[in-house]
């Protein structure tokens, strides 16, 4: 099984962290668990990343991996800074973040996104596998002896076809619904995001501070 | 539905005196209002409240174009009844039946006025419906597969539950399940045509003998000889043929279980409430279950 650890190098023996950081930790390492599953408990039925580099998916998902681990350590650079003033790289932040203690409110949220997207990623290669496996037959005769060598008979052509075309539905009914149910979940967090920056309403009456063109 | 009942026969009262009685016909007896209940419960599915003045008025509306459908499928199937008694056609005659229903149409959208997303999904509904019919009609007696059935169904009642779907939830959201409910009652309806074939001697003699392309159909016709008689009815007789879709019943009631269970999978993931839903889901599969 690959091991993403080894791959990445991030070390596991943090402990004691912040809600943020041990967060954006825990989602890195459920990324990273992900991809090591997907390496070795597909088999062959599952694309193992881009087939024309012949890349793993461990490499595809270095981005993505990368970038959680920088968050984790911005959250804790950000926490080390409020907490120990002058002491280490993380004590010079820019004057923003050092004053402000929302920074970990918009980590947060994009660790959230983050984790949907991955939640949402897995779904549909299961889906997909569940597909595969229920038309598993049918490709077999699809590609099978008989097909090759143009034996089928009409009506079996026909069936061929309509079960594939059955599988290609399907496939796309998937990533419909994937990608709906993406969309929906990150309007969601949307939403709550702008319950959690909404400004408090201006006292007195709104003014409109400019004039429509006429 | 009492209040959409209600609603329906003032609308009734308030048309022309000329089209009183065949309205009164077509609108007062034996509906089922399996259209409106989907607007409503997909309304219930993902809001709560009492149901507001627009759902309302897509109710009565949908219904509205419903019978118009009904007058029209009537007429060009020449079916003598319906539901029991006679078709509007039969008893008003062609020029009054045709001529009812571009009024109910034309009422529709004014009832739909203050609706402008209204108004878009029924023009969508309309237009998807007429080419539904026509491409129907285009590909009888030819030797298609279920992926063929599912796609002209899926234009044909899909369209009018999905515009029912989004009619109640207003955010499209509802939509693929409103098209796998269609597509469940469309399947239902086609084997419950075939059972009353078999147990009645009654239904679906309009689609065998015009060679229209119904879910137990595009199983049977997976058989060649089956195929042989369905594009090309001169080649042996029509009752053979029905046992051919007969023995495919099994075969067709598991496809609608599976289209079922995609139905209930859609609500879960797309509905707040999806206990309404589910609720048509199970109602729709008992049409075939007679």
């Amino acid at each position: 099984m690959l091991n993403a650890e080894d791959i990445f190098g991030f070390g596991s023996g943090r402990s004691g962290h912040d809600p943020v950081t041990g967060f954006l930790l825990a989602m890195r390492d459920a990324w990273m668990t992900g991809t090591g599953l997907k390496e070795s408990g597909s088999g062959q039925s599952m694309p193992r990343g881009n087939p024309e580099t012949g890349l793993p998916a461990a490499t595809l998902l270095r981005p993505m991996i990368s970038a959680l681990g920088a968050m984790a350590d911005l959250a804790a650079a950000n926490r080390q800074g409020f907490g120990q003033p002058g002491a280490g790289p993380a004590a010079h932040p820019s004057p923003g973040a050092r004053h402000d203690p929302s920074a970990a409110d918009f980590l947060l949220p994009i660790g959230q996104a983050m984790m949907i997207a991955a939640n949402r990623s897995v779904s549909y290669w299961l889906g997909l596998a569940q597909i595969f496996e229920s038309h598993q037959a049918t490709l077999v005769q699809a590609i099978g002896v008989k097909a090759i060598d143009g034996h089928m008979t009409g009506s079996e052509r026909l069936v061929t076809a309509d079960a594939l075309r059955a599988l290609l539905r399907e496939v796309g009914d998937l990533a419909i619904r994937e990608a709906l149910l993406f969309q929906n979940e990150l309007s969601a967090l949307d939403e709550s995001l702008v319950q959690t920056f909404e400004q408090p309403e201006p006292s007195g009456s709104y003014r409109r501070r400019w004039r429509a063109k006429l | 539905m009492i209040r959409l009942r209600e609603r329906i026969a003032r609308w009734i009262d308030g048309c022309s005196d000329e089209l009183r009685e065949a309205l009164e016909w077509q609108f007062l007896t034996g509906s089922k209002y399996f259209r409106p209940l989907t607007i409503f419960s997909c309304y219930r599915a993902t809001r709560e409240g009492p149901i507001p003045e627009q759902i309302m008025q897509s109710a009565l509306v949908i219904e509205l174009f419903h019978n118009v459908s009904l007058i029209i499928d009537d007429i060009v199937d020449r079916s003598p009844t319906r539901r029991g008694r006679a078709t509007m056609h039969t008893k008003f005659g062609e020029l009054s039946a045709l001529m009812t229903s571009g009024y109910i149409v034309a009422e529709g959208y004014l009832q739909m006025k203050d609706d402008l997303a209204g108004i878009a999904l029924f023009s969508e509904l309309m237009k998807r419906l007429g080419v539904a019919e026509c491409m129907q009609w285009r590909l009888r007696r030819q030797p298609l597969g279920v992926e063929d059935w599912r796609k002209i169904a899926g234009e044909d009642t899909g369209s009018m539950f999905e515009v029912c779907a989004c009619l109640g939830d207003r955010s499209g959201r509802l939509r693929t399940f409103g098209g796998l409910l269609g597509l469940l009652y469309h399947g239902c309806d086609d084997v419950g045509d075939v059972k009353g074939l078999a147990a009645l001697g009654g239904g679906g003699e309009e689609d065998l003998r015009d060679g229209i392309l119904t879910l137990p159909a595009a199983l049977a016709i997976r058989d060649p000889a089956a195929a042989k008689i369905f594009c090309d009815p001169e080649s042996g007789n029509l009752a053979e043929l029905g046992r051919y879709f007969v023995a495919k019943l099994p075969e067709a009631e598991a496809y609608l279980d599976k289209i079922a269970d995609e139905g209930r999978t859609e609500a879960r993931s797309f509905a707040v409430d999806p206990a309404p839903l589910v609720a048509l889901i199970e109602q729709t599969r008992q049409l075939s279950r007679y």
